[in-house]
């Protein structure tokens, strides 16, 4: 089931009120926590064993939030620990309690070193139980899953940058560190990704056109986990975070390898369900198509998901993905700028909305060669990337605790500068392009001197132009690593062995296509949003009666 | 460590699936990184190439960088450099160790690759020597990045001289004339001609309009 469609039944569920005197009795601790957040973890785990992913998703989505931005904006919600005997010890709950627990001091500035290691455990802990078949008899809304997945990940690389800098860590942690090289490895978290898609059955459940290859009984042989959707959905979403991984660890390559198995050819695939997954996925994966020079498919994939998140926008004003994915989409906007820069001739294209108000002057300066547009834009839009190993802890025992920088080698640098090398190596090119555009023929010393080069530098720009822009291209149905290289360079050009350049003529394609899309979702935009209004004003009135 | 590889040409087919099976079942597992290493020996013996597989290693560098080996990451990306036009050298660069960048041979390696990809072509032949003994131990080194040049001239020009061509390609009238008629382009006198493919021919014109496929509209339109 779509996750829109829950949210837009999002109506505050009624928490009712228990006797839970007994427990506080046993637990004093208990007394501290507020009444309206006992009665939440009560209510939350009736649900939970009740298989209710309909009420689990309201409870996660809404009423969680409403309860730490009340009672907990600046500090922890009770440990597992306090609230065990209002659940009964209940052991699968309290695991998916204490992910919530953990994603939220995460969202603090009061996380600590055992926070963290603790997060590690419980993470493996969770893992464990869904590898180990633990969650057969349990169901969890998708968002709930995909955010878990998500959040793994996000704690692995806050994890790799909080070790990289040696600010505010004591002695005895940096020690720690060293000797338990063990806590976020990247093995592990590779490792539980990959057995987690391995487990779940999921592959063979894409390969069989979205379907499970074996028995949804439980108790037949050759019963297929991947029927389930818990299964299902924790598999499919940690391929998306494998992605997310690789591009971390700047494999590119292999970020885009691993997608392979995807759904990419269906009409709803799978990653539509969550609306933070389907951004994710598309910024990961756009992203890691214009490292690798492919900006053409970068751009398709950036435009169709900045297009998407207009029309879905409205409905995830309340849900904790809403500013992730505003965040997103805004860095998407600057991604996309970047590739139009390198791949000028989808001058239709570059007259996209978003582009035209935020950007037009940057893409503008990006075009004339201003590096540092490139430089800014990229530093804003790329991923926090990190060094999978760990860092020389006795260089950090050295430097001063209140040294902010980090220490070895910054994967973030690295990246900027190849980026730049690259943007560097294309620097010309517009250039090039603005002079073959103004003729239909020209011989190369006279271009020359036009660009007051020598003829050498000349011909070689033009050879370069012809090289830069053969680049792989695929298509959105296919898999994402696929493609047949093709020119992109937005002037036709060759030359003969007198030395002339042949332009074709390159009257730029007009398409109207993209426009009447963008303008007819800009209406459907418009009429829900009227919808809603009316919605809530009738349904206000109908209280009033 | 396993068994060497065998290096009779018979068996480089299981020599490929032997790499392969490991990288499928342990491609994290550092105890793999010796046989990947000889691997690359392998390859650049046999003129022979596993992008997957070297990335593979370059991988496990970046994970153990007490186990990364300066030497083999050079062979790895100077063997990705002469599979341009694919981008297999700009994707293994982000992998490369930052100190590894500023040694020698790796520097200037990276050099190089920049004249290949900004086409200055008489000048990449000229700093060749800077890395000479590394090119020494690469079968078919120079024929290769010829044939990435050649590819580069038959997407730009329809006919070219054949002086300028042997200066693109570092070789003598002789050398470059034998080298086009391998390719299939005809000589006359001192120009060669080469085969018309989309890129060094015009265009057809396309009068077939807009085309906006079906799945567009649909992924479009399907709103909830």
């Amino acid at each position: 089931m779509d996750s829109m469609n829950w949210r837009s039944r999002a109506e505050p569920v009624g928490v009712p009120a228990v006797d839970d005197s007994a427990a506080i009795e046993r637990n004093p601790e208990l007394g501290n926590v507020p009444d309206a957040v006992r009665q939440f973890i009560v209510f939350f785990r009736a649900k939970f064993r009740e298989g209710n992913t309909q009420e689990i998703h309201t409870l996660y989505e809404n009423t969680f939030n409403k309860l730490s931005k009340k009672y907990y904006p600046d500090s922890e919600w009770p440990p597992a620990e306090v609230i065990a005997p209002l659940v009964e010890n209940d052991e699968p709950f309290l695991l998916l309690y204490k992910e919530l627990y953990f994603r939220h001091v995460h969202g603090t500035p009061l996380v600590s070193l055992a926070h963290r290691l603790d997060a590690w455990q419980n993470y493996g802990d969770l893992f464990d139980f869904f590898l180990t078949g633990g969650m057969r008899q349990f169901d969890l809304p998708p968002s709930w899953l995909w955010d878990l997945t998500d959040e793994f990940i996000y704690q692995f690389e806050a994890w790799c940058q909080y070790r990289s800098k040696p600010k505010n860590k004591t002695e005895e942690e940096i020690q720690y560190l060293e000797e338990n090289d063990y806590i976020w490895n990247v093995n592990g978290v590779l490792g539980y990704l990959h057995n987690l898609v391995h487990h779940s059955n999921i592959i063979s459940w894409l390969l069989n056109g979205n379907a499970p290859a074996g028995s949804s009984d439980p108790r037949d042989n050759n019963f297929d986990v991947s029927s389930l959707p818990v299964y299902r959905y924790i598999g499919y979403f940690s391929i998306i975070g494998l992605l997310r991984l690789h591009c971390l660890l700047q494999d590119y390559r292999l970020a885009l390898l691993v997608l392979q198995p995807l759904d990419f050819d269906i009409t709803t695939p799978l990653y539509t369900h969550v609306s933070a997954c389907n951004v994710s996925l598309f910024y990961y994966m756009g992203f890691a198509y214009m490292m690798l020079r492919r900006y053409d498919d970068a751009i398709r994939v950036f435009s169709s998901t900045l297009m998407h998140i207009g029309r879905i926008k409205q409905y995830h004003t309340r849900s904790y993905q809403f500013e992730q994915i505003n965040k997103r989409n805004d860095q998407m906007v600057a991604l996309l700028s970047i590739c139009f820069a390198f791949s000028p001739q989808h001058t239709e294209e570059s007259k996209f909305g978003i582009l035209r108000e935020k950007y037009s002057d940057k893409l503008n300066r990006m075009l004339g060669g201003d590096e540092s547009v490139f430089e800014e834009l990229f530093t804003y839009a790329s991923p926090k990337f990190v060094s999978p190993a760990p860092p020389d802890y006795q260089l950090q025992l050295i430097a001063s605790a209140e040294s902010s920088a980090s220490i070895g080698p910054d994967p973030a640098k690295l990246q900027l500068a190849i980026f730049m090398r690259e943007v560097k190596q294309q620097a010309l090119l517009p250039h090039i392009r603005s002079y073959l555009r103004l003729y239909r023929s020209i011989n190369v010393p006279k271009l020359a001197s036009f660009m007051d080069v020598d003829d050498a530098t000349c011909r070689a720009n033009l050879l370069s132009l012809k090289h830069k822009s053969w680049e792989l291209v695929g298509n959105a149905f296919e898999p994402p690593v696929a493609g047949t290289f093709q020119s992109r360079s937005g002037v036709h050009f060759h030359i003969n062995s007198d030395n002339v350049v042949q332009i074709q003529d390159s009257e730029v394609e007009i398409k109207y296509g993209h426009y009447f899309i963008e303008q007819m979702e800009h209406l459907d935009a418009v009429v829900a949003t009227q919808r809603l209004k009316l919605l809530a004003s009738a349904s206000k009135k109908a209280v009033h009666e | 460590m396993g068994p060497p590889f065998e290096v009779d040409s018979s068996e480089d087919m299981l020599v490929e699936e032997q790499v392969a099976n490991m990288l499928l079942h342990q491609r994290y597992n550092p105890a793999i990184i010796p046989r990947l290493e000889e691997y690359v020996d392998h390859q650049l013996q046999k003129e022979k190439y596993d992008y997957d597989a070297n990335m593979g290693l370059l991988k496990l560098y970046q994970f153990h960088p007490e186990k990364s080996n300066s030497k083999k990451i050079v062979q790895i990306m100077a063997k990705a450099m002469l599979a341009l036009p694919a981008q297999d050298f700009l994707s293994g660069l982000y992998l490369v160790p930052q100190q590894s960048l500023s040694q020698e041979p790796m520097a200037t390696l990276v050099e190089l690759v920049s004249l290949l990809e900004t086409c200055m072509f008489e000048l990449f032949w000229q700093r060749l020597a800077g890395i000479d003994s590394l090119r020494k131990t690469i079968v078919g080194f120079d024929d290769a990045v010829r044939r990435f040049i050649l590819d580069v001239v038959a997407r730009t020009y329809s006919s070219i001289r054949l002086d300028l061509l042997g200066q693109l390609l570092n070789a003598s009238t002789e050398d470059t004339t034998s080298a086009v008629l391998k390719f299939g382009w005809a000589v006359e006198g001192d120009v060669a001609t080469i085969p018309p493919n989309t890129e060094n021919t015009a265009k057809p014109s396309n009068d077939r309009g807009e085309q906006l496929g079906f799945a567009v509209i649909a992924s479009s339109r399907s709103i909830m």
